[in-house]
């Protein structure tokens, strides 16, 4: 195996229908690094051209422990050690804990939601001003009425002439090399 | 394709539930004549946790009308045959509205505020009169189940005529008594359980109380409808519809009313508890002390914290075998949950009746809603989404 000087091998495809069945084929096929370009989500198409965990699951978890005990533990500070105040008559010790939950899920729902959005956009390796697959001709149309299949050179399976044969064969509109 | 399940695993699910219910039925007859106030008392715990599933059902029918996905259509009939069980637990009613009458109520088993003798010497309680006196509690009960019975039978019929006729119309029929069924629903739902329930103790109020029932009725509906997909997905003609994704779907729902129902009770507990005010404590006070206080954990481990991260996992959801233990383990709870609510009201103590009343009522209610299950087609093939979410596997 050769080490290809291009990015991966793009195919064009007309229909939803089409890059569905050719990513679930690409996937059968073994291929890992690739991605799918479409008009709008098609769930079976991304189960089939992606990893199936990931990772933001366990940033949000992580998150949420954080932003919960952090919450928690912040008014337990303040209201039983540091300044400790009686609020209308809720003690301000650890039996005043009902009072301190409220903050205590907000506080884990909000640092959940940070770490989901920004581990989305670290994982996806975002911000990212240059991109090898916007160098194919007419590829501005995965946001208008193309479907766009990308296999890409990294994937250990990738072998310039073999991987085109096979995407010839799952009939596409044409096939093209992606430059790096 | 317009097929009813046949399953002998159901068979037999229903002959044994329909033996467990003959038994307690026998055995709930020899408790009255043993003691009665307990009879009454156990017999209120094990109709509330039974109406859940029928009750349930028909608000997650109706919202299924109204928001559409494949999800419900898995598991639509399933719902419409629990709703249809409704004139049964009308039926079941009566015991308890009895007791607001005559002899029974001057004996207080259950509603204090319905023994003149207990109103006289109670200025509250005077003053309360005008909403509970026994035959306004007839009529209100009267009115909750004429509504539900009415909407059960309307949104079935229609459905049972798509089947049929293959009718688009009854499709927008169904829809359109939805939406003001919900509104119903709720509204019947939160009086319903002020005069079933709050009343028990009628100087307390609440006004949450009927939406932490509500989420208690949708948790052991999801509930259900898992151990039901468990026992049925993989037989024909569900088989070649039910996805992993629907199972995921109801999964997901299930996950969500867990932590509803923590939130709603918990938001009950924070106001009053910080309200700190003489008429509302006293409802805590009780179910906090003299051993409740050991359910009150178990109900936060259990009921909460166990389901919530035994159901954070993604992998579990989509596998209905393991979703149906959660399942399972979460239906106990939900009676745990109930008796920590009504129970503590009474002053009687624990019997055996309170495990013969929701097992033996809940065998006759599974038997008779599995026996319509079995009768009508299994899965709506004639609603106009079914295509499309079988076709395009749609959520």
């Amino acid at each position: 195996m050769t080490r290809p000087a291009i990015y991966g091998l793009m195919a064009e495809f007309d229909s939803a229908e089409a890059i569905t069945k050719a990513a679930h084929r690409a996937h059968e096929e073994g291929y890992h690094d690739m991605d799918a370009y479409t008009p709008f989500p098609i769930e079976e198409v991304i189960e089939a051209v992606s990893p199936r965990n990931t990772g933001v699951p366990f940033f949000v978890l992580i998150g949420g422990v954080l932003g919960a005990s952090g919450g928690f533990f912040m008014q337990m500070y303040a209201m039983t050690i540091d300044y400790p105040l009686n609020i209308g008559g809720r003690p301000p010790n650890i039996t005043g804990w009902p009072s301190f939950i409220p903050i205590t899920f907000e506080s884990g729902i909000l640092l959940a939601a940070f770490a989901a959005v920004i581990s989305l956009i670290a994982l996806n390796g975002l911000p990212m001003p240059y991109h090898p697959v916007f160098n194919v001709p007419g590829f501005e149309r995965a946001s208008q009425d193309r479907f766009f299949l990308c296999i890409e050179a990294t994937d250990t399976k990738f072998d310039r002439r073999r991987t085109r044969e096979f995407l010839q064969s799952l009939q596409p509109r044409q096939i093209t090399e992606v430059e790096p | 394709m317009n097929q009813t399940i046949k399953s002998p695993q159901l068979n037999l699910v229903q002959l044994v539930a329909l033996g467990v219910g003959v038994v307690g039925l026998v055995l709930a007859a020899a408790g009255a004549a043993i003691n009665q106030e307990q009879f009454y008392q156990s017999y209120l715990f094990g109709y509330m946790f039974v109406l859940a599933f029928a009750l349930g059902s028909l608000a997650f029918m109706m919202i299924h009308h109204l928001s559409g996905g494949a999800w419900g259509l898995a598991i639509r009939r399933m719902l419409e045959s629990a709703t249809l069980t409704m004139p049964f637990m009308a039926l079941l009613f009566i015991p308890i509205g009895l007791t607001v009458f005559g002899d029974l109520a001057t004996q207080h088993y259950l509603y204090e505020w319905a023994d003149p003798a207990v109103v006289a010497q109670d200025p509250i309680l005077q003053a309360k009169q005008v909403y509970l006196n026994p035959n306004f509690f007839i009529i209100r009960a009267i009115i909750y189940f004429t509504i539900w019975i009415s909407w059960s039978l309307l949104i079935c019929k229609w459905s049972s005529d798509q089947d049929r006729t293959g009718d688009l119309g009854a499709a927008r029929w169904m829809r359109r008594f939805s939406g003001p069924g919900l509104v119903l629903y709720v509204l019947t739902m939160t009086f319903a359980v002020t005069d079933w329930i709050m009343s028990l103790s009628p100087t307390w109020f609440s006004s949450i109380f009927g939406v932490i029932f509500m989420v208690g009725q949708g948790l052991s509906t999801l509930a259900l409808m898992v151990i039901l997909l468990a026992l049925l997905a993989h037989r024909e003609p569900l088989a070649s519809f039910v996805q992993t994704k629907h199972i995921h779907d109801i999964g997901k729902l299930l996950f969500g009313f867990v932590i509803l129902w923590a939130y709603v009770s918990f938001a009950q507990y924070v106001i009053q508890w910080s309200g700190d005010l003489a008429e509302e404590t006293p409802w805590y006070l009780v179910r906090s002390s003299g051993g409740w206080q050991v359910i009150v954990w178990a109900l936060m481990l259990f009921h909460f914290f166990v389901p919530f991260f035994i159901l954070l996992s993604r992998r579990l959801k989509r596998n209905v075998q393991s979703l149906m233990i959660v399942a399972l383990f979460l239906i106990v709870m939900r009676l745990v949950d109930l008796f920590w609510i009504i129970v503590p009201e009474f002053e009687t103590g624990f019997s055996w009746l309170y495990l013969v009343m929701p097992l033996g009522m809940g065998g006759l209610w599974l038997a008779l809603f599995l026996g319509i299950l079995k009768r009508r087609p299994i899965l709506p093939v004639n609603d106009p989404n079914f295509e499309e979410a079988f076709l395009h596997h749609g959520h």
